[in-house]
């Protein structure tokens, strides 16, 4: 459908301006006919202006000289967002006591197996644990806990009259897996004459330092 | 009838004199308007007030220009005291013609097409027009219409002299409407038709119409009774003539409207059967069209009306838009103004704060990174940890021992290539070999059905008699050995 501009302005000019009864009004009739519409709309025109060609600029202006604090401000936002102060607090408590578990280096590993020598003696076993020195430490890629493999190994004391229960005594706290030595192989044997000897292989998992 | 569209945009015309602009419309008194008479010359004014005849005014001079009336009407309204309201016009004047037109009648838009056509060939001519069209009574098929032209110029110039009196003319009607209400108000209600002939100015009209009914056919002829009372009696004749031979009537009562003086004379030409005289002010005329409405098929400002209320109402709402916009743009404006000012002052906040922000920065980017690795610590310290199986299957398998059996070789080992357990177990059962079978069968029972999810290698599994040294044939001793792997990791 073709519209013709030109016809629509001059109809809408005409009902703005028309002066009734005054086809042929001058145009300062006309003009001053037109100024309850001309009025708002020149406003209309003022409001945008101002706000498009002075107000907006400086406004962007402004944001382009504190943009780095802005960006600060909504990075700082976002590292707050991104851990609650409960999650925080729970990852840090889970974090501390998987710390405790773990040995600070490699070289604590002895230290380590001789407590667990003194453990098996209070169960009235004796025991002897080294760390394997020919085998290097276990680390995955990217992990923060590398593992030191040791074996060791144990007999009952000559005043144990109850090897079995106190053996059972020893190795509980391997089963809650909360000390950082991980049992690999546990070999328990007993003769006619019910003499025990065991064979342990451990593994001591030790913080790699970031 | 048919009402018609006017054809009222304005046209330029002969040059005039310069008018006062219309000046802005006073307050003005409810009910009350200024009927207009001018026919022929004659200029009259009353007032009416609630549809009540009041005072009226008569020009003791001719008026024929458009400036002659402009100064009646000034006196008229001094003489009456309207200052302003609503007027209706009565005319007959040169300038305003009246031309019989048949059309097709076998669709209205045909109609009316071909009557717009009329008019436009008019104003070829003569110049632009408004314009309305009167259906006539025909008695054939065929339609009949009288088409009441009055140039824009005369009718702007006319309604530029009232405007800038605050006047609004309402309605502009030919004498023949006027006359038509008068016979259906004072005539006797039938089908016979009637021939009315009413002295006016310096002219007389003559209708033929049926009271209540359609017009017929009227004519203008420019005498006066008074002056020329047989020619006006011939004309009535002709008249009655007319009726019968172009439209089959005949007519057989006549009415004299101010015209006694031709009584005499068409009593002595016409072959009628009655003959009424009647003495009609002007002012019945007024009053007649005065109760017509404003959109009377005859009216000839009925589309001019139509289309100023139109206007105005589309101009009313343009500057409702227009300040509504602008009031939407304003409250825009100061909403983000303050929006900008709430931001300017966040800047400056942020700017005395920068130091504060930037450690606060640098401190939570240490505890998210001390947090994350935290958390990687976490993850790894339970993905990368053995689970504790030697010992669990251990306390496990002492539970389910029978008093009969004693393990002698107990090993559970990781398998770091399958990334498994397996165990071996061997050890002694009391008992003859079924009898051990069966202990080391439920044994294997318990270990399949346990939550370590044992799988037995049934190949490894040996149930054989002790050397005689251990046991005797009154207490015999079977040796036994499994082996298999555990699921649980």
């Amino acid at each position: 459908m073709k519209i013709d501009f030109r016809s629509a302005l001059q109809r809408a000019a005409q009902l703005v301006t028309a002066v009734p009864g005054w086809p042929d009004a001058p145009w300062p009739r006309r003009l001053r006919r037109a100024l309850p519409v001309a009025l708002p709309i020149l406003g209309v025109f003022a409001i945008a202006g101002w706000e498009f060609g002075v107000d907006q600029p400086r406004q962007r202006a402004v944001r382009a000289a504190h943009a780095p604090l802005v960006a600060a401000e909504t990075e700082t936002t976002a590292l707050q967002l991104k851990w609650s102060e409960q999650e925080a607090a729970a990852v840090g408590a889970q974090a501390a006591k998987a710390s405790q578990g773990l040995l600070p280096n490699p070289a604590a590993a002895p230290a380590a197996l001789d407590r667990l020598a003194a453990a098996a003696a209070a169960q009235h076993w004796r025991a002897s644990f080294h760390a394997s020195a020919a085998a290097p430490p276990e680390i995955a890629p990217g992990s923060p806990i590398g593992f030191v493999t040791a074996r060791g190994k144990l007999t009952p004391a000559a005043e144990n009259d109850h090897p079995f229960p106190t053996l059972l005594a020893f190795l509980e706290p391997f089963a809650t897996n909360e000390k950082g030595i991980d049992l690999t192989r546990l070999a328990i044997r007993a003769d006619e004459e019910g003499r025990y000897s065991v064979e342990a292989s451990l593994r001591l998992a030790y913080r790699i330092s970031p | 009838m048919i009402p018609l569209p006017a054809q009222l945009l304005p046209t330029a015309g002969p040059a005039l004199p310069e008018l006062e602009p219309p000046r802005a419309a006073a307050p003005r008194r409810r009910g009350s308007a200024l009927g207009l008479l001018w026919i022929h010359g004659h200029f009259e004014a009353a007032l009416f007030h609630r549809q009540q005849a009041g005072a009226g005014w008569s020009s003791p001079e001719p008026v024929t220009t458009l400036e002659e009336f402009e100064g009646a009407l000034t006196a008229a309204l001094a003489a009456l005291g309207f200052d302003g309201g609503e007027a209706f016009l009565v005319l007959e004047h040169d300038e305003f013609v009246h031309q019989s037109e048949a059309a097709p009648s076998f669709s209205r838009d045909a109609t009316q097409s071909y009557l717009k056509g009329r008019v436009q060939r008019y104003e070829r001519d003569h110049g632009r027009v408004v314009w309305v069209g009167e259906k006539t009574y025909t008695g054939r098929q065929d339609s009949s219409f009288i088409l009441h032209l009055l140039p824009n110029r005369f009718y702007d110039r006319l309604n530029q002299t009232l405007l800038s009196r605050r006047i609004d003319l309402t309605r502009i009607v030919p004498l023949a409407v006027s006359l038509q209400q008068v016979v259906n108000g004072t005539a006797p209600t039938g089908t016979q038709p009637i021939l009315l002939a009413a002295e006016a100015g310096r002219g007389t009209t003559i209708l033929v119409a049926v009271p209540a009914g359609e017009l017929i056919f009227a004519r203008i002829i420019r005498a006066s009774g008074r002056e020329e009372p047989g020619r006006v009696a011939a004309e009535i004749n002709r008249s009655l003539f007319y009726a019968k031979q172009q439209f089959g009537v005949a007519v057989e009562e006549v009415w004299l409207l101010n015209g006694s003086q031709v009584t005499a004379e068409v009593e002595a030409r016409c072959s009628v059967r009655q003959i009424v005289s009647r003495e009609i002010k002007a002012a019945d005329w007024l009053q007649a069209v005065l109760r017509l409405p404003a959109n009377h098929p005859v009216n000839l400002v009925a589309g001019y009306l139509r289309r100023k209320r139109q206007q105005q109402f589309a101009r009313r709402a343009v500057i409702a838009a227009s300040w509504l916009a602008f009031v939407l743009a304003a409250l825009d404006f100061y909403s983000a103004r303050d929006a900008r000012q709430a931001e300017r002052a966040h800047f400056a906040d942020l700017q005395a704060e920068a130091a504060t922000l930037r450690i606060t920065h640098d401190r939570l980017a240490q505890r998210n990174d001390r947090l994350a690795q935290g958390q990687a610590l976490v993850q790894h310290w339970a993905d990368d940890r053995m689970p504790p199986v030697p010992v669990r299957f251990l306390r496990y398998l002492t539970g389910l021992l029978s008093p009969d059996m004693r393990l002698t070789d107990f090993v559970v080992a990781y398998d770091g290539p399958t990334a498994g357990w397996s165990f071996h177990l061997e050890g002694t059962v009391e008992g003859d070999g079924d009898a051990a079978s069966d202990i080391v069968t439920a044994l294997e029972q318990h270990l399949l059905r346990s939550p370590l999810r044992v799988r037995l290698n049934n190949g490894a599994r040996t149930v054989t008699p002790m050397p005689s040294a251990l046991g005797s044939a009154d207490n015999p001793v079977q040796h036994f050995t499994l082996e298999g792997g555990l699921f649980e990791n």
